[in-house]
């Protein structure tokens, strides 16, 4: 008898942990409302530390679902032409291998079409830096006129017309179909996105194993500050701005929004167009190096369309009268590093163990309507 | 009966230990002290990006960041005792006004002096940086300040532009960085001051950026304009940016 009533209690205590596992601020509702909320202890690798997540959008499957679905459906722009995923390709870490993209009506997009993977951990959005969460950022490029043209009215309506969202607002977000959920959808998934799988990330930071002699040369120059022996660089200077697991600089004060010396006279103001500050003319967001070899064309404007045009650029080419150039490029001027032919190829050999196959293969980034 | 009281604190024990409130994060409840980092420049406020400086040797220059990690922010009672504010790290970052931290914890009492660590012990500076929640002081991700690569901690950064004199027109750069272990250094700002049990104090720590390149060591742009860790020159450069931040840290008040 004693026995048993140990095992009762036994029963009892372990029956409790999973109840503790869901937010006790966030109980099911009488509607039925029971969102499966995602422990970010479980979604974010530990070699990425945690990130700062938005405090009015906690992450849930069926949040991140709809997120998913919104990013696939073309009913989002204006003519449901095109999708998010029209202009942010898995196969390319979800970046556009077109210079410039294609919007509604086959108009052209200003600037390249960055990457979105390890969103969790940046604090700006968009080249020029002028959104600071992935909430506000969403709705830019569904409005945008040479993007997805549509306007929010119409896209509320549209959403509340389709079976499925009805059914997928009402699970994420206990509610009809509106604008503001479906930005909060689109961070939801779009913070899910995490790239840890590399080689690069195996290394990181002193594994050598993991890489090739040719790998572990460049990654000596990408870490080492720029300095010449016998007149030979024995640095580049990577680390300052793509440093760290991420391989980018999120602190926008510490190199996250920075000039990479492109132009002498600048034809795009960059976060200098947002800000208006005259120091900050002809800066950009920091992109992250992971995938790298999947990402091109490089540079705001995707004026680059090798990996070797990039490497070119840093050893050969640096612009050093650059309005508002980086300090830890500038501190260098009029020195160019003039890397070897060999030096360039191990640099490149080392940019390229940043690809992660899984997250470009990963299923749960995939199209949910395929 | 002996399974079944076993049974009730294994079952309390689960309880208390997973469905604990969160650490809630300490208020400005009116009690304490906030401490206040107020960089200036010749008695002023100092400016980011749209102002420019000109040092005693008619060097001109102008700041876009600078920004520190500090540890052991302490408060000294007159015993000479410290008494750590939260757990004595801070991450300040003054062009993004991350100055003022406030500490309602800070225990009643009559003190001689407020005290701090520019830069962390060796353990804490190599150790993993991704340990830390993402709003504290080390997280790597807040602060940008972890080099990752080398390991460690960036102490000290401050960037700008500077030119050599009002009328030129040649910018350049300067991107003072200084770290690793050797170059951390303590200091301990003196003044007598009470907290109360049922009152808040302000105490204001004045940064005088302009000190920093004339006491005790002389410091030309144009002889050096960079330290990070590479090489003898940068080096001791680094050594003279720590030994001139001495005379830079003024507490002017607790009030």
């Amino acid at each position: 008898m004693l026995k048993k009533l140990r095992f009762q209690w036994i029963f009892a205590a372990l029956a409790l942990l999973p109840a503790c596992k869901k937010d006790p601020k966030q109980p099911a509702d009488a509607t039925g409302y029971a969102p499966h909320y995602i422990n970010p202890a479980l979604l974010f690798p530990s070699i990425f530390g945690m990130p700062d997540l938005p405090k009015n959008n906690p992450l849930t499957e069926e949040g991140v679902f709809l997120g998913r679905m919104l990013f696939y459906d073309p009913v989002l722009s204006f003519d449901s032409s095109i999708s998010c995923s029209s202009c942010h390709d898995q196969k390319h870490a979800f970046a556009d291998p077109r210079k410039f993209s294609t919007g509604v009506f086959g108009l052209k997009t200003g600037r390249n079409a960055p990457p979105l993977m390890n969103m969790a951990y940046s604090r700006v959005f968009f080249w020029d830096a002028r959104q600071k969460t992935l909430q506000e950022q969403a709705l830019e490029p569904i409005q945008a006129h040479n993007e997805m043209a549509m306007t929010l009215p119409l896209l509320e309506k549209k959403l509340k017309q389709i079976a499925r969202y009805k059914l997928w607002f009402k699970k994420a977000f206990n509610s009809e179909p509106d604008v503001f959920n479906t930005a909060k959808a689109l961070e939801q998934f779009q913070l899910t996105m995490v790239s840890a799988g590399s080689r690069f990330n195996q290394f990181f930071p002193k594994n050598w194993d993991v890489l090739t002699p040719d790998e572990r040369k460049g990654a000596i120059l990408f870490n080492n500050t720029v300095d010449f022996v016998g007149g030979v660089a024995t640095g580049a200077d990577c680390f300052h701005c793509h440093g760290g697991q991420l391989t980018q600089q999120n602190n926008p004060n510490q190199g996250g929004i920075s000039s990479n010396g492109l132009d002498s006279v600048l034809t795009d103001k960059g976060f200098g167009g947002i800000s208006g500050g005259p120091l900050d003319m002809g800066t950009f967001k920091t992109p992250s190096l992971l995938n790298i070899a999947l990402t091109a064309p490089y540079m705001h404007d995707g004026r680059f369309a090798t990996l070797d045009e990039v490497i070119d650029h840093y050893s050969d080419h640096m612009l050093y009268n650059a309005p508002n150039l980086h300090p830890s490029i500038k501190v260098h001027a009029p020195e160019q590093i003039r890397l070897s032919p060999a030096q360039k190829a191990q640099l490149k050999a080392f940019l390229l163990s940043m690809t992660d196959t899984a997250f470009i293969n990963d299923p749960a980034f995939g199209n949910p309507f395929r | 009966m002996r399974y079944v009281i076993s049974g009730m604190a294994l079952m309390m024990l689960l309880t208390v230990s997973c469905c604990k409130k969160p650490v809630e994060k300490p208020t400005d409840t009116g009690k304490g002290i906030t401490i206040l980092f107020k960089p200036m420049w010749d008695g002023q406020d100092l400016v980011f990006n749209s102002k420019s400086y000109t040092k005693p040797d008619k060097e001109v220059m102008t700041y876009t960041n600078w920004a520190w990690i500090i540890s052991k922010l302490a408060l000294v009672k007159t015993d000479n005792s410290e008494v750590l504010l939260g757990d004595g790290y801070q991450y300040i970052e003054f062009k993004a006004g991350r100055v003022k931290f406030n500490y309602a914890a800070a225990p009643a009492g009559d003190y001689k002096a407020i005290t701090f660590q520019l830069g962390l012990d060796s353990a804490i500076n190599h150790g993993d940086p991704n340990i830390w929640p993402s709003d504290h002081p080390l997280n790597a991700n807040l602060t940008g300040l972890h080099w990752g690569w080398a390991g460690g901690y960036i102490f000290q950064a401050m960037d700008g532009i500077w030119f050599d004199s009002a009328t030129s027109s040649n910018q350049k750069a300067f991107s003072f960085h200084t770290a690793t272990d050797p170059f951390k250094r303590k200091f301990t700002l003196p003044m007598n001051f009470t907290l109360q049990a049922d009152g808040m104090k302000t105490a204001t720590i004045e940064v005088w950026a302009d000190e920093f390149f004339k006491t005790p060591n002389s410091l030309s742009l144009s002889a050096g304009a960079m330290s990070h860790t590479l090489g003898s020159t940068e080096i001791a450069l680094m050594q003279k940016i720590i030994d001139n931040s001495a005379e830079v840290y003024k507490l002017k008040s607790v009030q």
